[in-house]
């Protein structure tokens, strides 16, 4: 301990000096060089070594916050993306829906919750359906009624779906907003039918209208689902006659709301592409 | 179980309620009609009703061999345009099967209802025009249930692509009317022998 040996009246001193604030350097030098003082003296180090600590510690955290600012800076890039949930309501029987979201690594079934006991899905391969149920006991099954994954559902991909309940249920999407804010998506439109749906969820009252912005293409055809009355709603677009309906009658363009899916034909003998973008 | 077998057999049953195929009979701007006549070349036009469309229906690749499907559709007042219904039932054409498929266009003046004769050439002395579009091949929609969309019969990658004429029919060729003429010919002298 410092001031070991010392004669009290110094120890006094020092005291005292050390109670004030200001000089205190100056105070230890001095009394640290009395010559008769035997004392282990490291206080006049000390203050170096707080200082030097201090300047050390000031870097570090310096340093730390420049890698954190960094660091923020990096996630402020990620947190760009939108997460959020769509609840869409399926009534009983069959509807068609699109997931808005993406979640999950495949998107599967499994992954964005459709998972009802006696529910069907029913995706399009371009000819046909590819039919696939869920049993709460059996799990997945195909049309065999051999186990089977579930589908992959990303979003812009559509798929007929059988509520088996008696009245109408929530089905909540979570996930990722696709495309991302300043980021486009294209999405191609095969030759022919395609069951999909808007990968960017929005409601808008004509389909082509940003941000849904499905192509106009001469000769097209939106086919959506008429739940009560099991049947399709035809919406052909027509660059001389405008929209037209199954009886070849003027109407206003189809609208589009989160979570719908839709058949849209391609007259094109080429795929076409389907792009959207977020500001 | 019994739940998804009793769904199953519900979805054959309906499956089986669509057995006809469905299609959709109408063309659009890249599949315009055009009629020739006198060597000019038009887009078929007219009231309503001034021309006919059929959709025949066969194997092979000669459309003389097919056979009508009773599905008729009638020009628009747009020229070039026709329209036959959306979802129309094709009973020879089973729901989700394949088959080749032409149309075929002709004029008012030959009658409204098709005649199997024409496609032998044969048009009962009646002149209009007359004519068959490529063949193409499709799979008719209506399979499962719920149903699988109608079949384009045009655009796409597998409807038909262009455009077809309707040729003059039933009008004298001039070889034949040499032959009437040498018949006249033949006849006035008779008479003057006579």
């Amino acid at each position: 301990m410092w001031g070991d040996g010392c004669p009290n009246h110094w120890l006094e001193q020092i005291l005292d000096c050390k109670t004030r604030e200001k000089n205190v350097q100056n105070i230890f030098q001095k009394a640290l060089t009395r010559p008769c003082c035997f004392a282990i003296v490291v206080a006049h180090t000390v203050k170096h070594k707080l200082q030097n600590m201090r300047t050390k510690a000031l870097l570090s955290v310096a340093a730390i916050a420049a890698s954190a600012i960094s660091a923020m800076a990096q996630t402020s890039v990620y947190s760009l993306n939108i997460v959020g949930y769509a609840t869409v309501t399926v009534p009983s029987g069959y509807s068609i829906l699109a997931n808005p979201l993406s979640a999950g690594a495949t998107n599967g079934a499994n992954e964005i919750g459709l998972q009802i006991d006696g529910e069907q899905i029913l995706t399009w391969n371009g000819t046909k359906f590819n039919f696939v149920s869920y049993d709460a006991t059996l799990g997945w099954l195909d049309s065999s009624f051999a186990p089977s994954a579930p589908p992959s559902l990303p979003p812009g991909v559509g798929f007929f779906f059988y509520n088996p309940g008696a009245g109408a249920t929530n089905i909540t999407f979570v996930g990722q907003v696709v495309p991302g804010p300043s980021s486009t998506n294209t999405l191609s439109l095969a030759s022919g039918y395609s069951l999909v749906g808007s990968p960017l969820p929005a409601n808008v009252p004509d389909i082509t209208t940003n941000p849904v912005s499905l192509p106009k293409l001469d000769g097209m055809q939106v086919l959506t689902w008429d739940n009560a009355t099991s049947k399709y709603i035809f919406s052909a677009y027509d660059a001389t006659l405008g929209w037209l309906d199954a009886g070849f009658n003027p109407k206003s363009a189809p609208s589009y709301s989160i979570g719908q899916g839709f058949f849209f034909y391609n007259p094109q003998a080429t795929s076409a592409n389907w792009a959207q973008s977020l500001p | 179980m019994r739940k998804l077998a009793a769904i199953l057999c519900l979805s054959a049953l309906t499956t089986g309620a669509f057995a006809q195929g469905l299609v959709n009979f109408l063309n659009n701007n890249s599949t315009l009609t055009s009629a020739t006549i006198n060597n000019q070349t038009a887009t078929a036009s007219g009231p309503v009703g001034s021309w006919y469309y059929g959709l025949l229906i066969g194997s092979g690749s000669n459309p003389d061999a097919f056979t009508f499907a009773g599905v008729y559709a009638t020009n628009l007042a747009t020229a070039g345009r026709f329209f036959g219904g959306t979802s129309v039932p094709v009973t020879a054409w089973v729901a989700g099967s394949t088959t080749n498929y032409a149309v075929a266009m002709w004029s008012s003046s030959l009658g409204a209802t098709f005649q199997s004769s024409w496609l032998a050439g044969n048009f009962g002395g009646k002149t209009g025009n007359f004519g068959i579009s490529p063949v193409a091949t499709g799979i008719s929609g209506g399979a499962g249930s719920p149903a699988s969309p109608a079949y384009n019969l045009f655009g796409g990658t597998t409807g038909i692509q262009t455009g077809f004429n309707a040729l003059a029919v039933g009008v004298p060729e001039p070889s034949s009317m040499a032959l009437a003429g040498l018949g006249a010919a033949a006849l006035l002298i008779f008479r003057r022998r006579k």
